[in-house]
């Protein structure tokens, strides 16, 4: 086990007053609870330090949040400028009006852009808005796709009445067969259908989608009225600089953004075609901090690095050369390991280990050496990751499978 | 029909009925088997008939009355009956958290299987994980159990005799934080990051344990 007694300590202060001490996402029982850190102190590059002091190669970004680097200048030499007049008034700043038309400069199909803080916020206002607009009630999702937090769609067990997805129906990734039987089961009250880029469910490998299953989705969705609604939240701005959606080439109605839009500065954005506009004027839509300034300047110094810096392009070539090397130490030590679903997004999968055991027990030796990989969660590739932080890595790595398979 | 309200008893009444057959000679425990009558009372022994809320008493308390009608009928019987779940909670009050640890971690298991299988909402859940197994222990003792889904019977606790089997595993640390957890005693957040508690393999399926867990810790009655 790593030395952590700072962290530990603070979760006990935390235990008294916020409930599990940690929860979420970041909870510790969704990672591994005794190797991980419990608390960061701070970040640099494609590293971050825990509150013990220890140093860590971060492949996970702040789960994705984080694209250009822990503290990267560009985005916050933005922020300390806007911090010189400040964050949050009583309206908007000029910047949303500047962000926004950024958006709907760069995403091709967009008209139209709101913000929030998180991708939650939005996902659930997107669906509302297809009904809103469509006049119906039911949505489609993947299996275990996530969405967000909210009742319709989050993964956990609490606070459920069955009214809270009595509209909502399920399909497995990739089983057009299967979608396009809800569609005819239910035809004319499908309001819309939401999905990430490629599926990346968390405890399970990431599919990409098969050949013409986005044509097809797309065609159904036009054929029947339904809003095709793009949850780029985590792939934003990771596979394509101008949507996930020209990657996989389609077109949505409306996608939704964060994590890597404002590299941590919390920020979200719904963009959408001219025909779902009136249905976003109707829905309400508000936070009070969702005007935010300061988070909007990094968006904007954000869109500009992708852009100029083709920043998307980089982390697929640096996830793949990455993801080559990894699966290929992995084979030397005969172990049967893939990573799945876009290079700059890679989930481990080995092969058999459908229950887990492996991939947690790898990654917990990992955190001996400083690398955090993540057992249940797809991995990020940081734009700030340089060739000798790949090196040291893969150099790691190499006795990560040897204490793997000793332990083994 | 079962009715909702009415399943704290049967889970604890299941409890109790595992913990009569770990330490009762068989005819005894097999008298502490439990019928739940129609209207919601609760029969031991094909004799002795507790109303709800003298069952929940006999469980918190220790002393529960019984129907007089049944108690005369067959006094003896009755007796001996009573005479067994006296050291049913014996279990509970002893200090002997080597022999009872075991014993009270198998019977918070059966009331937990007991919601699986009947509470609507906890067995709705479940109902993906059929074909999975979790295997909760206690580390380097020989105790191990491992729930399973069988068609015919539904969710049921096993004494785990192959631990490759398992899809998830939840061990406890030590004896003590075993019997801990059966009692209602473990905080099952901090327990997971101080060590008490290590968890393996399908961790949502551990989530959705846990959360069904800390609901039969909520509502069922326990010894005190």
């Amino acid at each position: 086990m790593n030395a952590r007694n700072k962290s530990e300590l603070l979760y006990q202060r935390a235990n008294m007053v916020i409930p599990t001490g940690i929860y979420g996402h970041v909870a510790p029982g969704a990672g591994l609870p005794q190797d991980f850190p419990l608390y960061s102190h701070s970040g640099n590059g494609c590293r971050f330090t825990d509150v013990d002091g220890k140093q860590w190669i971060d492949f996970m970004c702040g789960f994705g949040a984080v694209l250009h680097g822990y503290r990267n200048p560009e985005v916050e030499e933005a922020v300390k400028l806007q911090q010189q007049f400040g964050s949050v008034f009583n309206q908007p700043t000029g910047l949303m009006v500047e962000l926004a038309e950024k958006l709907v400069a760069q995403i091709d199909f967009a008209n139209w852009a709101v913000f929030a803080k998180n991708g939650s916020d939005l996902t659930t206002w997107a669906i509302r808005v297809a009904r809103e607009q469509t006049g119906r009630e039911y949505v489609i999702k993947a299996k275990g796709a996530y969405h967000g937090v909210d009742a319709w769609c989050d993964p956990g067990m609490g606070g459920r009445i069955s009214s809270d997805r009595s509209h909502v129906l399920e399909f497995d990734w990739n089983d057009f067969d299967q979608l396009d039987s809800h569609f005819k089961n239910y035809d004319g009250q499908i309001a819309a259908i939401i999905l990430t880029p490629y599926h990346h469910p968390s405890f399970g490998p990431s599919l990409l989608p098969q050949e013409n299953f986005w044509n097809r989705v797309e065609m159904l969705c036009k054929e029947s009225g339904t809003a095709l609604i793009l949850d780029d939240v985590r792939c934003g701005w990771r596979i394509d600089d101008y949507g996930s959606h020209k990657y996989f080439g389609f077109t949505p109605d409306m996608a939704i953004y964060s994590k890597a839009l404002g590299n941590g500065y919390a920020i979200s954005s719904c963009v959408g075609v001219d025909e779902y506009r009136g249905g976003a004027c109707e829905v309400f839509l508000t936070g009070s901090c969702w005007n935010d300034a300061i988070a909007m300047a990094a968006a904007l110094a954000c869109l500009r690095i992708s852009e100029k810096e083709k920043v998307a392009s980089s982390v697929m070539k640096k996830g793949k050369e990455f993801c080559e090397q990894f699966e290929a130490l992995a084979e030397k030590f005969g172990v049967s390991l893939k990573m799945t679903g876009v290079p700059s997004m890679p989930y481990p999968w080995i092969e058999g280990d459908e229950n887990l055991f492996q991939i947690q027990k790898l990654c917990k030796v990992a955190t001996k050496y400083g690398l955090y990989f993540h057992p249940h969660h797809n991995w990020f590739i940081s734009d700030a990751m340089k060739e000798k932080d790949v090196l040291e890595t893969l150099t790691l790595s190499e006795r990560v499978f040897e204490d793997y398979l000793s332990e083994s | 029909m079962i009715v909702e309200h009415q399943l704290p008893i049967r889970a604890a009444a299941s409890a109790i009925y595992s913990c009569a057959q770990s330490i009762l000679a068989a005819p005894d425990a097999k008298r502490l088997r439990p019928k739940f009558l129609s209207d919601g009372k609760v029969q031991l022994g094909n004799l002795l008939i507790f109303s709800e809320k003298q069952y929940h008493r006999l469980i918190v308390k220790g002393l529960g009355i019984p129907k007089l009608r049944s108690l005369f009928l067959s006094p003896v019987q009755s007796i001996r009956l009573i005479l067994s779940l006296a050291k049913v909670g014996q279990l509970y009050k002893s200090k002997d958290v080597k022999v009872t640890a075991p014993i009270q971690l198998k019977a918070s298991l059966e009331a937990i299987c007991t919601y699986l299988n009947l509470h609507s909402y906890s067995s709705e859940i479940f109902k993906p994980e059929q074909g999975f197994k979790i295997l909760i222990g206690i580390s380097n003792t020989e105790t191990n159990f491992l729930i399973n889904y069988e068609k015919q019977s539904g969710w049921k606790v096993y004494i785990a005799e192959n631990q490759q089997l398992e899809s998830a595993s939840l061990l406890f640390k030590n004896i003590k934080i075993a019997q801990d957890a059966a009692l209602g005693r473990l905080n099952s957040w901090i327990s997971l990051t101080n060590g008490n508690v290590i968890v393996a393999g399908r961790i949502p399926l551990i989530d959705k344990f846990g959360y069904v867990a800390r609901l039969v810790q909520k509502e069922v009655p326990m010894p005190r």
